[in-house]
């Protein structure tokens, strides 16, 4: 059956990528069409993609009849691949729905080349070889360039594409270095890599720089200028699904590729920017000015959680800890899939406040929950997922990262154990730095008083475009209260596939455990008490007060009553989200934007197109 | 039978932890009190106000959001759950398994959040300054608990708390100097975020005796975990038959006493709100020094 859904998921990837390529050379007049098309053609390799993890089929690959001469494309479809595909393609459906429902002025062809981007990062997801990953990934770096062009009517620049494109380089490269030289560029090879034992980590340090940029983990996102103030959101909120695919490549490459493990010292070349991205992260969301900027600094703290657990899951590896590798991955999976559905829900939700007030600055936004209900309440839903809150599915990530650390600290010798414990404090601070970040965030854009005529009159999403926000938020609660079936249907196959061990009856429908039948993290029961305590409290409320709640002015603290000219009360008695924190505001911390010079379309694609020639002239050179 | 011993447990656990709380809290308030000199309110202050609040209608800020009237019950119910698992009497209750100490620690975060929230809903000063004001305590309170549950973590190698007490009452959560580390550090933890009371400012009648019920209940959260796993003396377990959950009952009722007087004092000498940075610095360090110490007698034995 997997073959037949791996051919069905080509035709759908062609067909969104002829849809978007209609739609931005013919100019279609409707958004409808190109929004409608791709949104359904996106659902159907979701479903597809589920259906085929559920069956728990042999993997399966399929000769593309395009390539290079003498190198054939190929696609894959495997409990891995399928898992991230997944991601792409669910997250991809929303966004997609999102960008055509939530501003039906804007312009069709940015439309259509965020279903491109969409396609794009479905191919790499579903790459066979690296030639099709570094394809993929540079086509939706482009194509999210494109949109940002075309909305923006600015010169945007080329941060995006250019992380594609060192991201791809990086895949062919080791990919490449992995055969030694004589190999094919498959992602199946499951050759030993032929280099000495003292070199055989550098191919894998390679790898780790190219993508680091992709997974967030190193400054390259462009300052924000007045130039690029109305961005679509639609197109960013892709970030949400294109940072999991650079772990997804990472997972591919340094587990599968290569039979023997690698050293334990490779997991700390990923644990130690981990936790630094984690905490840098963290303290950033909880100190930045600008929706767009706390969400990107928020990606980056999850990026750091990522590639912690990343880095534990290696060195178990090399440590010979199979059962606690399994855990470690199992975190991997989680956050990637947190990032991308919580992620994705976050930026959206930002997305529409950006629209429905036309400022994206916290200094003029505020009260939106009065004007934007639904969005607000979805925006709380994301960041609850993204922080480590329990019953949320951030929390499940935290505790499967906890225990694999825990585990190790008492496995590992003394100068990992130094490093260990060190990223257990930054685990801890970076987790309160999340709810920090996510009390800040919802408080001072969404609760209180409107700080802005404009942000009071704010303009709800309407039912169409709030649809895939709320499914999103549907879907993050059954990852945080169902996280044991998730991961022992989607994930459990991948970790099998990458380590030859898994979770087993270690994830059940109560939870995930440490060993089988064990004591863990019990996602479901906990929900269910706290539910049950909740509707208690609630049920006693209602009985103590049947007269209900009387309102009156809220007691200033003693502040004079704001003159008329201040009819939103005076701003200076509101926070203005200070001293979240406990580190001054004036300690400088690492900037996460840096200043690039902005490229014009024309040359923007030269350069590209450029790079792109030379990378497949390489690889045509390559000897087979 | 064992399951109907530990529902029973469980019962009776969940209905003196909401009879204690309130007490606990009238009896910290009238220890301070004293020591700072005043004849301070009398133990059983907080029934009286909970009574008194229950009786009043509620009254809410005219831009309060359904957010602000959302979280009360919220609070109570996350903070009912997090103590209703921590073992007082009796270990193996029927909540036994749940009791994760990264997950109380989740929990108790999560109405500190919920507070922070409906503070900043009414938009006033004092508002968004408490709200400020909690979320940086938790900056500083989460590295150390997080410390400390790693060294009891190497020491027992689990981090569900029923297992942990199990250990300790047998002498198998070695060496002791570590348990004493990691007790200090979650003590100061508990001295420096045991005061919340300016998020309530928002709140009145029903809301507020919800409200303030449930910061009682994590006072005696925290002590109550600290009176588990480092002072584990005369807590019975499920099976033992009443005689032994009576003696478990006393032991606790005098651990209890003993913790909250020790609380108003260092509450007292240090100051409530003087410098709790300070403090929990000092406590992550603590922390630190707990796992190292647990370390290195792991790796000697």
């Amino acid at each position: 059956m997997n073959g037949s859904v791996l051919t069905l998921l080509a035709v759908i990837l062609a067909g969104l990528m002829l849809l978007g390529a209609l739609g931005t050379a013919l100019r279609f007049r409707t958004r409808a069409a190109i929004g409608f098309g791709g949104a359904g053609l996106t659902g159907l390799a979701a479903v597809l993609v589920l259906v085929a993890l559920v069956a728990r089929e042999d993997p399966v690959q399929l000769v593309l009849p395009i390539g290079l001469p003498g190198r054939d494309f190929h696609l894959l479809l495997d409990p891995l691949s399928g898992f991230f595909a997944l991601l792409v393609f669910s997250v991809g459906t929303a966004s997609i729905v999102y960008a055509a429902e939530a501003d039906p002025t804007g312009s069709p062809t940015s439309l259509a080349a965020m279903v491109i981007a969409v396609a794009s990062l479905g191919l790499v997801a579903l790459a066979g070889d690296s030639l099709v990953f570094a394809t993929g990934l540079t086509l939706a770096g482009g194509a999210t360039w494109a949109t940002e062009q075309t909305d923006a009517r600015a010169h945007a620049a080329p941060d995006v594409l250019l992380v594609t494109l060192l991201g791809g380089a990086a895949v062919v490269t080791v990919t490449w270095l992995a055969g030694a030289g004589g190999g094919p560029l498959g992602f199946t090879s499951g050759q030993p890599i032929r280099w000495p034992e003292s070199l055989a980590a550098l191919p894998w340090l390679a790898l780790m720089i190219g993508l680091a940029p992709l997974a967030g983990l190193a400054p390259v996102q462009r300052a924000r200028t007045s130039a690029s103030e109305t961005t679509p959101w639609g197109a960013a909120a892709l970030k949400g699904a294109a940072v999991p695919l650079a772990f997804y490549a990472l997972l591919r490459l340094m587990f599968t590729l290569t039979v023997r493990p690698l050293p334990a010292w490779c997991g700390l070349l990923l644990l130690l920017p981990g936790v630094a991205a984690l905490l840098i992260g963290g303290v950033r969301a909880a100190r930045e000015d600008t929706l767009d900027a706390i969400l990107n600094a928020g990606s980056v703290r999850h990026s750091g959680v990522t590639a912690t657990a990343f880095g534990l899951a290696i060195i178990a590896r090399a440590l010979d800890l199979p059962q606690i590798a399994a855990l470690a991955l199992a975190a991997v999976l989680a956050a990637s899939a947190v990032q991308a559905v919580c992620g994705t829900l976050a930026l959206l939700c930002a997305g529409a406040i950006h629209l429905g007030t036309a400022t994206r600055h916290l200094s003029r936004l505020g009260g939106t929950i009065h004007t934007m209900p639904v969005c607000t309440v979805c925006l709380l839903a994301g960041l609850f997922g993204l922080a480590a809150v329990p019953p949320g599915p951030g929390f499940a990530v935290i505790w499967l990262l906890f225990q694999a650390l825990l585990a190790e600290t008492q496995a590992a010798g003394s100068a990992f154990q130094a490093v260990f414990v060190i990223a257990a404090a930054a685990l801890g601070l970076g987790t309160a730095l999340s709810v920090a970040a996510l009390v800040r965030m919802v408080g001072v854009v969404c609760l209180g008083r409107p700080r802005t005529p404009r942000t009071a009159a704010a303009k709800p999403l309407s039912r169409a475009a709030a649809t895939p926000l709320l499914c999103l938020a549907g879907a993050s609660a059954i990852l945080g209260v169902l996280i044991g079936p998730v991961l022992r249907v989607l994930a459990d196959p991948a970790i099998r596939e990458i380590l030859g061990t898994s979770l087993g009856p270690r994830a059940s429908l109560v939870g995930v455990a440490l060993v089988p039948g064990g004591r863990g993290y019990p996602g479901l029961p906990v929900t269910l008490l706290v539910a049950l305590a909740w509707a208690s409290a609630v049920w006693i409320r209602r009985r103590l007060q049947p007269a209900g709640i009387r309102t009156g002015p809220a007691w200033e603290g003693g502040f004079a009553a704001p003159p008329p000219w201040l009819p939103f009360g005076e701003p200076l008695t509101q926070t203005s989200g200070m001293g979240f924190t406990p580190f001054p505001e004036e300690l400088p911390w690492p900037s996460l934007a840096v200043r690039w010079p902005a490229f014009s379309r024309v040359r923007g694609t030269a350069v590209a197109v450029v790079i792109l020639a030379l990378l497949l002239a390489i690889v045509r050179l390559m000897p087979r | 039978m064992t399951l109907l011993l530990a529902a029973i447990a469980q019962a009776l656990h969940c209905g003196l932890v909401a009879l204690a709380a309130p007490t606990v809290g009238g009896l910290l308030r009238g220890i301070e009190a004293r020591l700072a000199g005043r004849s301070g309110p009398p133990p059983l202050q907080p029934w009286h106000d909970l009574i008194r609040l229950v009786r009043k209608q509620t009254a809410a800020a005219e831009n309060a959001s359904a957010l602000f009237q959302a979280a009360p019950p919220v609070v109570l119910a996350t903070t009912v759950v997090a103590v209703s698992v921590v073992p007082s009497f009796s270990t193996g209750m029927l909540f036994a398994s749940v009791a994760d100490l990264l997950l109380l620690v989740g929990l108790v975060t999560l109405p500190r959040a919920s507070l922070a929230l409906a503070a900043l809903d009414v938009g006033t000063a004092s508002g968004g300054l408490a709200a400020a004001r909690a979320m940086s305590l938790t900056c500083l309170v989460d590295p150390a608990v997080f410390l400390a549950i790693l060294a009891l973590g190497v020491l027992g190698g689990t981090t569900n708390l029923d297992l942990l007490v199990g250990l300790q009452r047998v002498g198998m959560l070695q060496p002791s100097s570590a348990c004493a580390l990691a007790a200090v550090s979650l003590s100061a933890v508990t001295v420096a975020s045991s005061d919340y009371s300016d998020l309530l400012t928002e709140f009145s009648g029903v809301d507020l005796a919800m409200v303030s019920f449930a910061e009682d209940l994590r006072v005696l959260f925290w002590l109550n975990l600290i009176a588990a796993v480092f002072l584990p003396i005369g807590m019975a377990t499920t099976a033992a038959g009443p005689v032994a959950w009576i003696v478990g009952l006393l032991a606790w009722a005098l651990k209890l006493a003993v913790l909250t007087g020790v609380l108003a004092v260092f509450r007292y000498a240090i100051g409530r709100r003087r410098h709790p940075s300070m403090l929990l610095g000092a406590t992550c360090v603590l922390g630190l020094l707990a796992t190292v110490v647990a370390l290195a007698s792991s790796a000697a034995v």
